[in-house]
């Protein structure tokens, strides 16, 4: 009879080989023009690529120290905010927030709820990236690609000091 | 004057949307409307493209119900190719779908919609989740954790990702299970029916109890109800044929193919809603109303054809009538559901032809036009392409489950506000909490997905407006 757990609960296993200790999170809609850079990020440094947070991604969570999402952010119609014309990187800290939305958890709801589950409280920040068109597309807009070498420093500096 | 109250956008739901209360000049409730307010147009955006890529492509557009729109993009696909797919490709397609709506009628039940029933309709909203959820019963939050991981595990060892594998093709599927992957299979299976069975125990209790009022109110109107049966009239998810069945019982049509479907259904366009409005054309619009989904799959079978989840149905029509009528009922009937698929997972976990390397058929384009179907865990779903000699297409159309409820959605809000809302609503009244919270549980009777919008971060409050005729937002509430 096979074992029962997961694979994941297996690479956490006594024995088992050392899980990796970041995980990298992009979140989007593929489809959606810009939406979609959260993807193709993780697709490209070898991270988890969802649409959405969704609550059995605590289990993933709970196995590593560091977690980064990276997603779109919807710049708001109007707003001209000078610091927010490039990626940043925030940290993110567990919170239960409101009503919510258990198909759509928020990275501070996936973590409070890593935390109530398995006990476990991975450091974590989001990279955030301005983002205008939502259009159907899979192609960024030259504004969003013209951010994205410095996304990716940002992702490298992240991934480097842990996992060297 | 006549006043609109409206919510906007539904949280708990995918994507974005709004409820609308319309008032005549005398405050008395005349209209309700759930509008979608962000334009899907998928179809038009693979138009274009090599129907080959459509399995791939499809799979993209929803993170919610990824697999179903795999299926049906593979459907057409081997209908376009004019080929049978190997026996062990039906049933590995059977499996993936079976894991498929286990998975995701677990997240509706254990996560969205379990915290409205323990915790009460009135509780704080700020609790009334899946944490307050986790205080209240721990183990229940993560039986269905569990339960859900357990869907997702078997798509990941079936397609080898979690979300969008593009591993049903035209012709068959990519690759055979595994013996290990059969076997881990083997070793979860007692833990997810201790699940379920804990869940309905549960559920049934509530039912007899504290929920009755909402079975009532919660979108309790007769209406048709379609979906996949076998030629023998049991339950079905994948293959077979089409049946409309009446509130009174009636077998208004059987026997449909889904390539025929431009025949029986037909799709209304409304100016306040991106979502058209399918309905059954025999009847017109909007008369035409049917519902789709595990409630409207529990009413068409005859049975469903494995022990356990016929005495569940057995029991579900008893409580709620031979043909269930309630929108309510869609959450008991989640359950059933996931009871037949337990055991139609482990019924083909043990079938030998699983195993089989022989998975997929080869041919060349041999049809410019078909159709797919699917059960998605939301109901059923339709592929339509029509492609040009070289394969690529011409025309797609795709009727989604959360469209075909669209106006039973409507139907339910409506019935709901007029049960919590006075008549005629006075000047300056303040909107409930308890009120909302029941227009959105009505709708999350349904589970509606409309995750093919954006997600982008910060989107998702909550406002409710009390709007005038004329467009002046006479009182705002908001949260998120």
């Amino acid at each position: 009879m096979a074992d029962p757990r997961t694979p994941q609960e297996l690479r956490l296993a006594p024995g088992a080989a050392p899980p990796a200790r970041s995980l990298l999170i992009g979140i989007g809609n593929p489809l959606r023009s810009d939406d979609g850079v959260g993807w193709q990020l993780a697709e490209e440094l070898g991270g988890l690529a969802v649409h959405q947070l969704t609550p059995e991604l605590a289990a993933e969570l709970a196995m590593v120290e560091r977690v980064l999402f990276v997603d779109a952010w919807q710049v708001p119609p109007g707003l001209l905010e000078p610091g927010r014309t490039q990626p940043w990187l925030r940290a993110v800290v567990p919170g239960a927030g409101g009503p919510g939305s258990s198909h759509q958890l928020e990275p501070a709801e996936l973590l409070a709820l890593t935390a109530a589950l398995y006990g476990a409280q991975p450091v974590a920040q989001e990279l955030l990236l301005p983002a205008r068109d939502f259009a159907h597309g899979t192609k960024l807009s030259p504004g969003l690609r013209r951010q994205l070498p410095r996304a990716r420093r940002l992702l490298r500096q992240w991934l480097v000091p842990s996992d060297a | 004057m006549a006043r609109t109250i409206v919510i906007d956008p539904v949280t708990r739901i995918e994507g974005h949307a709004k409820i609308t209360l319309q008032l005549d000049d005398d405050g008395h409730l005349v209209d309700s409307r759930f509008h979608v307010v962000e334009y899907r147009g998928f179809e038009t955006f693979c138009e274009g493209r090599p129907f080959t890529e459509m399995a791939g492509i499809t799979a993209r557009i929803c993170g919610i119900c990824p697999v179903s729109h795999l299926l049906a993009a593979a459907k057409t696909g081997d209908k376009l190719l004019a080929v049978a797919i190997p026996p062990a490709a039906v049933k590995l397609r059977r499996l993936l779908n079976l894991a498929q709506i286990t998975q995701s009628h677990a997240l509706s039940f254990f996560h969205l919609s379990s915290p409205d029933f323990l915790l009460g309709w009135e509780s704080d909203p700020a609790r009334r989740n899946i944490f307050g959820l986790m205080a209240a019963d721990p183990e229940l939050a993560r039986a269905g954790i569990r339960l859900r991981q357990f869907g997702q595990q078997i798509l990941e060892l079936l397609g080898g990702r979690k979300i969008h594998a593009a591993w049903a093709v035209p012709g068959g599927v990519r690759s055979p299970l595994r013996a290990e992957a059969r076997d881990w299979i083997l070793a979860r299976l007692p833990e997810a029916q201790a699940t379920i069975r804990l869940a309905l125990e549960l559920h049934k209790r509530l039912l007899d109890g504290p929920l009755q009022q909402e079975q009532r109110l919660f979108g309790s109107f007769p209406s048709l109800f379609m979906g996949l049966v076998t030629p023998e009239g049991l339950w079905e998810h994948l293959d077979g044929q089409l049946r409309f069945r009446a509130s009174d019982g009636t077998i208004v049509a059987d026997g449909l193919r889904e390539d025929d479907y431009a025949s029986f259904l037909a799709e209304a366009v409304e100016p306040w809603s991106y979502l058209k409005f399918p309905y059954y054309r025999p009847l017109g619009y909007p008369d035409g109303m049917y519902r789709v989904g595990p409630l409207a799959r529990l009413n068409v079978c005859d049975r469903i054809g494995s022990p356990w989840a016929d005495r569940e149905l057995t029991e579900f029509r008893q409580r709620s009538g031979q043909v269930a009528i309630s929108s309510f009922a869609y959450h008991h009937a989640r359950l059933v559901e996931i009871v037949a698929c337990l055991e139609a997972i482990a019924t083909l976990v043990e079938d030998p032809e699983l195993m089989s390397a022989r998975v997929r058929s080869h041919a060349s384009l041999n049809r410019n036009e078909a159709v797919g179907v699917s059960e998605a865990p939301r109901g059923t779903l339709f592929h339509h392409y029509r492609v040009d000699d070289d394969g690529l297409l011409t025309k797609v159309n795709l009727i989604i489950a959360t469209g075909q409820n669209n106006l039973a959605m409507n139907r339910t809000v409506h019935q709901i506000a007029r049960a919590y809302i006075p008549d005629p609503v006075p000047a300056g009244v303040e909107i409930p909490e308890a009120l909302l919270n029941r227009l959105e549980a009505g709708i999350r009777c349904f589970d509606p997905c409309l995750s093919c919008s954006t997600h982008a971060a910060g989107q998702m409050p909550l406002a409710i407006s009390l709007v005038a005729a004329d467009g002046r937002v006479l009182a705002e509430r908001c949260r998120g």
